[in-house]
């Protein structure tokens, strides 16, 4: 049986996976240099100064070289003089400069780095939803792993650029320029010596660090694959562990997951194997280029009897302190490796972008049509077959017109929703919205109209009052007190030692299910769009609240007789007083009309009315029907 | 016995890196060979550091070729450090990641989420990333440990040996410049703590805002949708670019100090040096000391220093690995790391009933997880006849899952005992009870593998003589009427949790094809119809009314139209049987028998017993 499993199978980060036709390296370099060019001083300067310690540091052993062996040969102490001044002021020098080098190095990098995440976002402002790539997610819901898992992703191929200059760019340039002054120095002393030290310094700065590159390149390769294999176990027996209470299956499958951890652990003894055989040959050559260079200085014969010594001691440990700077080069190369892919990543992420802007509606809103919309879910192959999300819906909203929409999970609501936000691509069929100035289509252009809760809403890590001021950045105190309010939440608020200023933690783990879901309900209130959205704006209340709720959400009395409300819910209970609803079931409206005229004849949404009114009312609208293996 | 999933406390914060090795399940012959090898790399430094001056004050071509030796030794001893570092790194990873392994696989669930009447959107997630952290912790958590075994411990263990080698070699040829090194090597670890004593303070608060100005990026990134929904995408870029400036001012005075600590460190080495060098030049001036010694002195007192200043610049890993192991050890099994299950003899009863005829009854069986108050189970005694498909009801949180596994041995009781005829389950080996069970639990797990594996529940690579037999998996899905998987998608194709390509219908049917398989002789399903529309529920319905027919099968449901498919309904309310029927209840009846509250003797049939006949012991 086949061990290595398609590619497919495990749709999370890959090191080599990204656009289909990844950018050259010319097309890399093409796109960052504008990113790097406003800061080109700034890396000149610590370049610079890395050159500078270097030298200062060849230069310090080599006029120690000299000050000892020419003092050994006892001159008058004047002679040496300068020597021990120069000792002393390199020695100071280096250390300096070395932290000069550090400091502007680092700051020219994260300069860099700061122009580069700007320049990131600004293209993904740019490009717009096709950054988020819908269509292929329709159905996937705020637990979607790979949007989250790009945007890491993202933020780590930004990062790496920050590395490449600080680990690879920098160290290979200073060590190039300091072997560029240095071997003809050597060699202008001695030839031979010359050429050893030259053919060193290719050897450990330019083979070596390739080889490393290139084997960190397959041993990563391979221990990401194992690692993602033994992540897929490790959820597997973490997830699975009911499934597996049967027989032996919670063994055999922990034997699986233990054969991954000693296969990542051969990988780990392997990367061992060429970690040590590249740093035995990176100190074989530079120990056998101070060898090579002493013979080719004991051979030449411009060197005198009495120079000779003293030349002698300053090639050797020059060519000795040249040798070490060399030293951390391989280490760039395993740098370059791992970062190459991520720029690869990077150069198409900043790919520009010359989409023109649709034409924004503008004007008081008139109406919004729905026509004969099918969304089909048809991101991975597997789902031709299947039935589509929405199958030929038809919806109108017009101003101060409630539509509740009931169904149960997978029934295509927050489709429905999102389509209408403009967030989804209808397959087939039209949104238009129609205002006072004119006739729009749907899409990106109409979220101004049409916004509020959706299920993918974000929660910034922030404090409370700044993640309800985004929606409407210029309101004021009663404002924000009615939204929270109006959405359960302003006690809960006022209660918290911080109150407004507490800062949510990251992802909004610091809040229960419940109240996140207010919180982005309380958002949605504020903002006051045209057409008030809201997916699933009770989840996780207590009924008794979120009946209350819901109908003070779809009554004209509360949400205002002029404001148009689009929700969608899979309890009943409460929308009595909604103009229209509509009944979705997997992907079809099986019945629409008033909440009374439904309640009279039988059918689906007589039939949740009754089940409401018992203990349990219609399963959970969770999004991950098809991977309910969470508890 | 319960290893959740909270990471125990940070205990240890303030450990020695030396004190973090007693903790890692190092080899016993790592730290000496270690040492071994650094003994060899010091004297090789000393052995080429005096060729070398040899080679430079005679020139000798003799000695040259000794060089030449001693090179290639050096560098034989820094590969062979590097080796048996990664090659212990690799070992201690596996070992730990083995460790994390046993505890993913606990014996009782403890987060078994039936939370009360909320609906569990949130919570749903929140476990996700908890499921997600721990294999994200055996993945790259466990490789934090790396740089520590693999940069840290070598340059420890070299800077205990070459400096104190340096400074007695040098002692013995020229011991003037041997005090000094003497002298000025203990200032380098006094500075370097008290830099690091007086920079920790000011640096932690930065490091704290650093986190989250590094995570403002991120945040911004996972919330684009939602600022562009609000037209405040534009603004945001700005934000951005504001945040990542302010990042690096932040970054810049936390490195401006840890830049000048390094500095600090690196000048006294190089006071140090020109301290000895200096004298050095005097003495040779005055014709005292050779050039030879000269050389050697100039060589060797910077190796000196070399472990040590490394060993700071080297910090920050211990801290890495000291914190990932904080996270590690607590997570892993209670169970010893080699021993992967307790086997048969463990349990004193060898004799295991067989399940599809025995009687099970729960003697006063209480079950209190941990992390909530009221029980899950309150002293339920109630007898299963083995003639009845029996269906356990109420609403969630009653206890209905809790039943279920208790029955399948997921969860011990706190109090009270299981019985199956007569015997306590809790003596029968848990492995030859689960071999004739089934549990298809209320979201079924789709195994990262192929059809015919998930339903075979065996993995595909795993060396057993049992491979699939395919001709059973088509039996067995066309027996729980999924028979239309065979063609599509196939059995081969590769599942997963990520993809979709199974409807949550299908799921539950593939679910129950695996009790079809194992021939299972009691299967327990939990809510098989629970999160189904209803055209898919009343195929399911079929599938689980067929299943019943051929064994014994206990459900746990809400369905009025499974609960008319079963002999015998059990109502739960509040962790209490409150009713018993043949026939379910008409609806009114399990809303007032939750007020009842109490157990048993308001059965219409009167199998429930207050007393359980003493055969047990």
């Amino acid at each position: 049986m086949p061990t290595s499993p398609p590619q497919r199978a495990f749709p999370t980060v890959s090191p080599t996976m990204g656009s289909e036709d990844p950018p050259t390296l010319r097309v890399v370099v093409a796109r960052l240099i504008p990113v790097l060019s406003p800061h080109w001083l700034g890396l000149v300067r610590a370049g610079v100064t890395g050159v500078g310690t270097q030298l200062a540091g060849v230069s310090l052993l080599a006029v120690a070289a000299w000050l000892i062996a020419r003092a050994a040969q006892q001159p008058a102490i004047d002679a040496l003089m300068l020597a021990v001044v120069a000792v002393r002021g390199l020695a100071l020098a280096r250390g300096g400069l070395r932290y000069v080098e550090r400091i502007t190095g680092h700051d020219a990098a994260l300069r860099v780095l700061a122009e580069l995440r700007g320049v990131v976002y600004g293209r993904m402002v740019d490009r717009g939803r096709d950054a988020e790539a819908v269509p292929s997610h329709v159905s996937s819901g705020p637990g979607d792993g790979d949007l989250s898992e790009r945007h890491t992703r993202l933020v780590q191929d930004v990062d790496a650029v920050h590395e490449t200059l600080l680990r690879v760019l920098l160290p290979a340039t200073i060590t190039l320029v300091v072997g560029l002054v240095t071997v003809p120095i050597v060699g202008g002393v001695a030839p031979a010596a010359g050429a050893v030290l030259a053919v060193g310094l290719l050897l450990s700065a330019g083979v070596l660090p390739i080889a490393a590159g290139w084997w960190d390149f397959r041993i990563g390769r391979s221990a990401w694959r194992r690692r993602t294999e033994l992540a897929a176990c490790g959820l597997d027996l973490l997830r699975g562990a009911e499934d597996l209470t049967t027989g032996d299956a919670d063994r055999d499958h922990e034997t699986v997951a233990n054969q991954r951890i000693d296969q990542l652990a051969r990988i780990d003894r392997r990367a061992a194997w060429h970690a040590a055989a590249l740093g035995t040959l990176s100190q074989l050559c530079s120990g056998l280029t101070v060898v090579g260079v002493l013979v080719a200085g004991t051979r030449s014969t411009d060197l005198g009897p009495g120079g000779g010594t003293v030349t002698l001691a300053v090639l050797a440990l020059t060519s000795l302190a040249c040798m070490e700077t060399a030293a951390p080069l391989p280490e760039a190369g395993r740098v370059w490796a791992r970062s190459l892919p991520a720029l690869r990543r990077l150069a198409t992420a900043l790919c520009p972008v010359s989409a023109p802007p649709a034409p924004a509606p503008s004007g008081p809103f008139a109406e919004l049509l729905v026509r004969r919309v099918t969304v089909r879910a048809d991101g991975d192959g597997t789902d031709a077959q299947s039935p589509p999300v929405l199958d030929q819906v038809d919806l109108r909203l017009t101003p101060g017109r409630s539509v509740v929409v009931v169904g149960a999970s997978g029934s295509g609501k927050s489709t429905l929703l999102r389509t209408v936000c403009g967030e989804v691509i209808p397959t087939h069929g039209d949104v238009l919205l129609r205002t006072s100035a004119g006739v729009y289509p749907g899409g990106a252009a109409i979220a101004g109209y049409a916004r509020g809760l959706t299920d993918d809403a974000h929660i910034f890590t922030t404090t409370i009052r700044a993640n309800l001021l985004l929606a409407r950045p210029d309101a004021d105190w009663p404002q924000l007190r009615d939204a929270a309010r109006r959405a359960r939440l302003l006690d809960w608020i006022e209660s918290l030692p911080q109150g407004w200023e507490t800062e949510v933690g990251e992802l909004g783990r610091g809040l229960s299910g419940g109240q996140r879901r207010r919180l982005l309900l309380a958002r949605a209130l504020l903002s006051e769009p045209e057409i008030l959205v809201l997916d699933e704006p009770t989840r996780g209340l207590p009924p008794k609240l979120a009946t209350q709720l819901l109908s003070e959400l779809v009554h004209p009395a509360h949400r205002g007789a002029d404001r148009t409300v689009l929700l969608a819910t899979h309890a009943v209970a409460g929308v009595d007083a909604a103009d229209e609803v509509l009944v979705l079931d997997r992907g079809q409206v099986r019945q629409r009309g008033t909440p009374r005229q439904l309640s009279r004849v039988p059918g689906p949404f007589a039939e949740l009315r009754s089940r409401g009114r018992g203990p349990g009312s219609i399963p959970p609208a969770s999004q991950r029907t098809a991977t309910p293996g969470n508890q | 016995m319960s290893t959740g999933p909270t990471a125990g406390p940070a205990r240890g914060g303030h450990q020695s890196p030396v004190a973090l090795l007693r903790r890692l399940p190092l080899s016993r012959w790592h730290l000496p060979l270690l040492a071994v090898i650094a003994v060899g790399t010091a004297a090789a430094t000393i052995a080429q550091a005096e060729l070398l001056a040899t080679a430079i004050a005679g020139p000798d071509a003799s000695v040259l070729g000794w060089l030449g030796v001693i090179v290639v030794l050096r560098a034989t001893l820094s590969g062979a450090n590097i080796l048996v570092s990664g090659c212990g790194s690799a070992r201690v990873r596996r070992r730990l990641r083995r460790h994390l392994l046993q505890g993913v696989t606990p014996m009782e669930a403890p987060t078994v989420g039936m939370g009360a009447d909320c609906e569990s959107g949130a919570e749903g997630d929140a476990e996700v990333t908890d499921d997600g952290s721990r294999v994200t912790l055996m993945t790259r958590g466990v490789d934090m440990i790396d740089p520590y075994l693999t940069g840290y411990l070598p340059q420890l263990v070299a800077a205990a040996v070459l400096p104190l080698a340096v400074v007695v070699w040098l002692a013995r040829i020229d011991p003037a410049s041997a005090l000094t090194v003497a002298l000025t090597l203990p200032l380098i670890p006094i500075l370097g703590a008290l830099v690091g004593w007086h920079t920790t303070t000011a640096t932690h608060r930065q490091w704290r805002a650093l986190d989250r100005l590094g995570g403002h990026f991120l945040d911004a990134l996972a919330g684009l949708a939602t600022l562009r929904s609000f037209g405040r995408d534009r603004n945001q870029v700005h934000e951005v670019r504001r945040s990542a400036q302010e990042f690096r001012t932040t970054s810049m005075s936390v490195l401006r100090i840890a830049f000048l600590s390094a500095m600090v460190l690196e000048l006294v080495a190089a006071l140090a040096v020109a301290l000895v060098a200096v004298p050095l030049g005097m003495r040779l001036l005055d014709g005292t000391v050779s050039l030879q010694v000269g050389l050697v002195v100039l060589l060797l007192t910077p190796e000196a220093f070399l472990p040590l200043r490394a060993l700071g610049s080297a910090f920050h890993t211990a801290a890495d690995a000291r914190g990932a192991t904080d996270r590690i050890l607590p997570a892993g099994a209670t169970r010893p790391v080699e021993a992967p299950w307790p086997r048969g003899a463990a349990y004193t009863n060898p004799r295991v009933p067989d399940a599809s005829h025995a009687t099970i009854q729960l003697d006063r069986v209480t079950v209190c997880y941990p992390q909530r108050h009221a029980p899950a189970l309150d002293r339920v005694s109630v007898q299963l006849p083995a003639d009845h498909t029996i269906a356990l009801a109420g609403a969630s949180g009653a206890g209905k899952s809790t039943l279920l596994r208790l029955l399948a041995g997921r969860v011990t009781p706190t109090s009270g005992r299981v019985l199956v005829d007569g015997v306590d389950l809790a003596s029968l080996d848990p492995h030859a009870w689960r071999a004739q069970l089934a549990l298809v639990p209320q979201h079924p797990h789709l195994f990262t593998d192929t059809l015919a594996a998930n339903v075979a529940l065996r993995p595909q690579s795993v060396p057993t003589d049992l491979g699939v037999d395919r001709n059973r998996v088509v039996w067995a899905l066309e027996a729980a009427q999924a028979g239309e998987l065979v063609d599509t998608p196939g059995l081969e194709a590769r599942l997963g949790s990520h993809t979709r390509a199974l409807s949550a219908g299908q799921l539950q049917r593939v679910a129950i094809a695996r009790a079809y398989y194992r021939e299972a002789r009691m299967a327990l399903l939990d809510e098989p119809t629970a999160r189904l529309d209803t055209a898919t529920a009343t195929a399911v319905h079929r599938t689980v009314r067929a299943l019943a027919q051929h064994r014994r099968t206990i459900i746990a449901a809400h369905s009025p139209v499974l609960l008319s498919a079963v002999d015998r309904v059990l109502w739960l309310s509040a962790g209490t049987v409150s009713a018993s029927a043949c026939q379910p209840p008409p609806q009114s009846s399990h809303h007032t028998a939750g007020e009842r509250g109490t157990r048993a003797d308001i059965s219409t049939t009167a199998r429930i017993s207050d007393g359980v006949p003493d055969h047990g012991e």
